[in-house]
């Protein structure tokens, strides 16, 4: 296919590197107008939703990132696709760092972003025809055959070639998130970030979105970023997994580490919380005591010290750095489950 | 009215939902959303309804309710609260049931709270039918139970609104509200689906001593196999409108009869003990509840249909004491 | 960009397939082409020249030569009246173009860009919006000379914050939504975001209200033009004939009952049709067509 082609013509030079490096990156939100925070005497406006995160992605591999609600983990993937203002830090792809330039268009054409929701995430008085070929408009590339670009890209999710006049609220919750699937891969993207991408599903559904993800990586050289806080999906489809707690990453390194020898008790908390659907079989409940505090009140030291079971001293004093269990399974805790 | 058998054997159920029938109005044509669905929630037993998105099951829950939407009418059937027939009820007699001797418990509590009311304010006003109590001691009664389930200060949290509170905590709020007249059912509808694992994890454990606590049966709605079989006694496979197996939680999960509830089992990522790439999943559609065929509902996407299925309706194959399933292929089997 | 707006005759096969269930539609749209029709061919199917005087003919009761009798001057009524059609819907429809095409245009930009630029449209709005309608009217009447074009200005004026407000109300609501995050996500300018996605989601109301806000605008034009603010003599506006009417009401009731009929007729069918656009247009009513 001329698609195809053209894609392994825009493969990386220097395929070697890795397709995104993201460095020390911080996100940070106003709480309130500089008015306001010297009226009430408030030094501190912001906080931090995404805070000194590193890591990165190989070309074709997934990497999953889990968290509970206000972990930062959609703000992260957003910040990555310039939706939200990165305050330090960088992101680089493919060695360059696209938010020097503003995100550049070349940028936005390697990475696409699938939203949460899979029927509110289209417009809903467009078409499918029109949602699926909108990215072609918008990157000036309209002047192909939309028609026959709506077709193939509906072939490739695998949804009949009719459902091109059908508006999103005529959609069920997986044709809607196959419609977001064909938008996201319209372009031929080397990287897609999935902000939750089978939340709403059905359980029988959910594994057809996710073998749809895995076939179009195989296929077409995907990378994906995926965003979730199911750490039952998580186990199987992705390659690395980095766990955040606000707006950290207190451990990552490849999924089967995480999942055999989790290091931070945030972690251990996490995976003893997961529903076992069995009925003999308890999950931990006691694990995770608590909620996560307020962003705007972030403990002192390790973040996590208010619940965790292991607190010591040194945790409500000082933010723990990063130590190395491998060269790719990291954590940030003083007293780690595992000792390597 | 002629009692069904169970009730004579000293059986004593809370709710008996007895070929009950629901369908909606639409422009385009008739939704026979429930088809002659069976249930009883034993006292102080919890019921799981499992069903995926377009199994009706929360039709069901707003039915028993009699919440049902505008266009939605029963089409036959019964439901009985306690031997009340809650069909033959007056419109007053059943709000005198609603609130009181059965409450809801519903998805999101953020819609379900009302936002410009202290949380104190809108508990006190629930106990308006006890009259012989004061607005102190209904505050107090209020605190009591948010201590109970779990809410850190409870006498200063009366006086905060719903927004000021995390998701997980609203939950929490929610579920105080609906005991605080200590009803004899509790229809929870998705209550921990808009929360994390970690909240979920906590808001189970809190039903299940609630449960012993209050000797309250519950009536557990939920798409989510995991949360079903760590929480309920029974569980009701519910598919496009009918129910296609009901058993005991062990039954149903060690000894799944129906080729649906085999499928939805085995799709469950968390079910599998290899990492596999490739998941399982159940081919087709959930099928278009304005024509239902004759046969098996479950036909088109069953991997074991062989002739019957097409034209003959499948009966209710009782398998072990309390698990039947609905299914041609369990008939042959215990003929054969 | 203008093409892939769902096309035209889907809508109107859709709006026809709707109004046939809705009889208080279908009457509002028939009144509304009535008043149309009499717009555009009214001054050709006229009896008589509208400003013709004869003053031996005034004050004649209705009869077949004179449909609505004649006024104190001797012009023939029912010709003022298919005459001043022109006149009021040029005024109320063409003022409510330029109010509702000004006010979304502002609305987008409040709802859309900085914050500060959405403050100062908003004070802006507020402002003139509350000053009492028809004292505005009133002062901007004296101060500038009556004409068509100055009650025009004064409309546009009164109607655009409340046109800019609603559009306003409903970006504002919708940019944050999911589906706008998303075409955001792909790189798409603003002016897309703005004129794709979010224009067909916020008109909907916009025209219903706008609509409806016809018919009152012509009776304000009516109202000023009573109170000798309005269009100046001798033009056949609906406001000139009843005011001209009420001064010979024992004389010729006719003429106020004559010149009242279309206002009503009017009235009636746009308020009619606005409502029944807004069942239509209303998605949770449209989904399940």
């Amino acid at each position: 296919m001329a698609e195809v082609a053209a894609l392994t013509r825009r493969a990386p030079a220097g395929s070697d590197g890795p397709l995104l490096a993201v460095e020390n990156l911080r996100v940070r939100y106003p709480m309130m107008g500089a008015v306001r925070a010297a009226l009430q005497g408030q030094r501190n406006r912001f906080l931090d939703a995404v805070l000194d995160v590193s890591f990165t992605l190989k070309a074709g591999t997934t990497l999953a990132l889990v968290g509970e609600s206000g972990s930062g983990k959609s703000s992260l993937g957003r910040a990555i696709i310039g939706l939200v203002p990165i305050h330090s830090g960088y992101v680089r792809f493919l060695g360059k760092e696209p938010a020097l330039h503003g995100m550049t268009r070349d940028y936005r054409r390697n990475v696409a972003m699938m939203f949460q929701d899979p029927v509110s995430s289209l417009s809903p008085r467009r078409s499918v025809r029109s949602l699926i070929t909108e990215p072609f408009i918008v990157h000036g590339l309209s002047r192909r055959d939309l028609a026959a670009e709506a077709k193939r890209l509906l072939a490739l999710v695998g949804l009949p070639a009719d459902f091109a006049s059908r508006y999103p609220h005529q959609l069920s919750g997986g044709q809607a998130r196959r419609v977001g699937v064909a938008r996201a891969v319209a372009l031929l993207p080397k990287l897609i970030i999935a902000d939750e991408p089978t939340a709403g599903l059905d359980v029988s559904v959910q594994g057809e979105i996710l073998n749809l993800l895995t076939r179009l990586q195989r296929e077409l050289g995907l990378s994906y970023l995926i965003i979730t806080h199911n750490l039952a999906v998580v186990r199987h489809v992705s390659d690395e997994t980095a766990i955040m707690y606000m707006g950290r990453f207190v451990e990552q390194g490849p999924t089967a580490d995480i999942f055999a020898r989790a290091a931070h008790p945030y972690t251990v908390g996490l995976l003893g919380a997961q529903p076992k659907p069995d009925p003999d079989r308890r999950r931990d409940y006691v694990a995770l005591m608590g909620e996560v505090p307020s962003l705007a009140r972030r403990p002192s030291g390790c973040e996590f010290h208010p619940r965790c079971p292991h607190a010591q001293e040194i945790c409500r004093r000082e933010v723990p750095p990063v130590f190395e269990l491998s060269s790719r399974h990291r954590h940030r805790c003083y007293f780690p489950a595992t000792a390597g | 009215m002629a009692l069904p058998a169970e009730a004579q054997a000293g059986f004593d159920p809370v709710l008996q939902v007895r070929d009950l029938s629901i369908g909606f109005r639409t422009p385009r044509g008739h939704v026979a959303a429930l088809r002659h669905v069976n249930l009883d929630v034993p006292r102080g037993s919890i019921v799981g309804v499992v069903g995926e998105s377009g199994s009706g099951k929360s039709s069901l829950a707003l039915a028993i309710m009699g919440l049902m939407a505008g266009n939605a009418e029963i089409l036959g059937g019964d439901i009985l609260f306690s031997g009340i027939d809650l069909r033959r009820l007056s419109p007053a007699g059943l709000r005198h049931l609603r609130g009181r001797r059965m409450t809801m418990v519903f998805q999101d509590p953020m819609t379900s709270l009302n936002p410009v009311r202290a949380i104190g304010r809108q508990m006190i006003d629930i106990q308006y039918r006890e009259q012989n109590l004061s607005i102190a001691q209904k505050r107090r009664r209020s605190a009591d139970i948010l201590r109970r389930v779990g809410l850190p200060d409870p006498e200063q949290q009366l006086d905060r609104y719903c927004h000021q509170f995390s998701g997980g905590m609203r939950q929490r709020i929610a579920i105080a509200m609906s005991l605080l007249e200590e009803p004899e059912l509790l229809i929870a509808d998705e209550p921990t689906t808009a929360l994390d694992v970690t909240l979920e994890a906590q808001i189970i454990q809190l039903l299940r001593d609630l449960r012993q606590e209050f000797n309250t049966s519950i009536l557990f709605i939920s798409h989510n196999l995991g949360v079903v079989a760590e929480l309920c006694d029974h569980i009701v496979v519910l598919y496009a409108g009918e129910v296609v197996e009901s058993g005991p939680v062990r039954e149903i999960f060690y000894r799944p009869a129906h080729p649906y509830t085999q499928a939805l089992l085995a799709c469950d990522p968390a079910r599998l003990d290899l990492v596999q790439r490739e998941l399982p999943t159940i081919a087709g559609d959930v099928p278009n509840l304005m024509r239902v065929s004759v046969g098996c509902v479950f036909r088109p996407r069953c991997p074991r249909a062989f002739a019957p299925c097409t034209s003959v309706p499948p009966p209710d194959v009782a398998l072990e004491v309390a698990h039947q399933a609905r299914c041609h292929l369990l008939t042959d089997k215990r003929d054969g | 960009m203008v093409s892939e707006i769902p096309a035209g005759p889907g809508f109107l096969r859709m709006l026809g397939r709707r109004l046939r269930g809705d009889p208080l539609g279908l009457l509002g749209l028939v009144l509304v082409l009535l008043v149309i029709f009499c717009a555009v061919f009214g001054p050709s199917l006229a009896p008589f020249n509208p400003l013709k005087l004869a003053v031996l003919d005034r004050f004649q009761s209705p009869s077949w030569t004179h449909l609505f009798g004649t006024d104190n001057l001797g012009r023939d009524v029912f010709s003022r009246v298919l005459a001043g059609t022109r006149i009021a819907l040029g005024v109320g429809g063409g003022s409510i173009a330029i109010a509702l095409s000004i006010g979304l245009l502002l609305g987008l930009v409040a709802g859309y860009g900085p914050r500060w630029l959405d403050n100062a449209l908003l004070l802006l709005f507020d402002s003139v919006y509350s000053f009492p309608t028809v004292m505005l009217g009133l002062t901007v009447m004296t101060l500038l000379n009556p004409s068509i074009g100055t009650l025009v200005l004064v409309i546009v004026v009164i109607q655009t914050p409340a046109y800019s407000r609603l559009i306003r109300t409903a970006t504002l609501s919708i940019k944050t939504s999911e589906y706008i995050l998303a075409v955001r996500s792909l790189g798409a300018s603003p002016p897309r975001v703005l004129l794709v996605h979010i224009l067909p989601n916020v008109i909907g109301p916009l025209f219903i209200i706008a609509s409806m806000d016809i018919p009152s605008v012509i009776a304000l034009e009516a109202g000023l033009t009573y109170l000798g603010m309005g269009i100046p003599p001798p033009a056949p506006s609906w406001g000139r004939i009843l005011q001209e009417g009420f001064d010979s009401i024992r004389d010729a009731p006719w003429i106020v009952i004559a010149g009242g009929i279309p206002l009503i007729i009017t009235t009636l069918g746009f308020t009619f049709l606005g409502e029944a656009l807004r069942d239509w247009l209303d998605p949770r009513l449209r989904r399940i067509i």
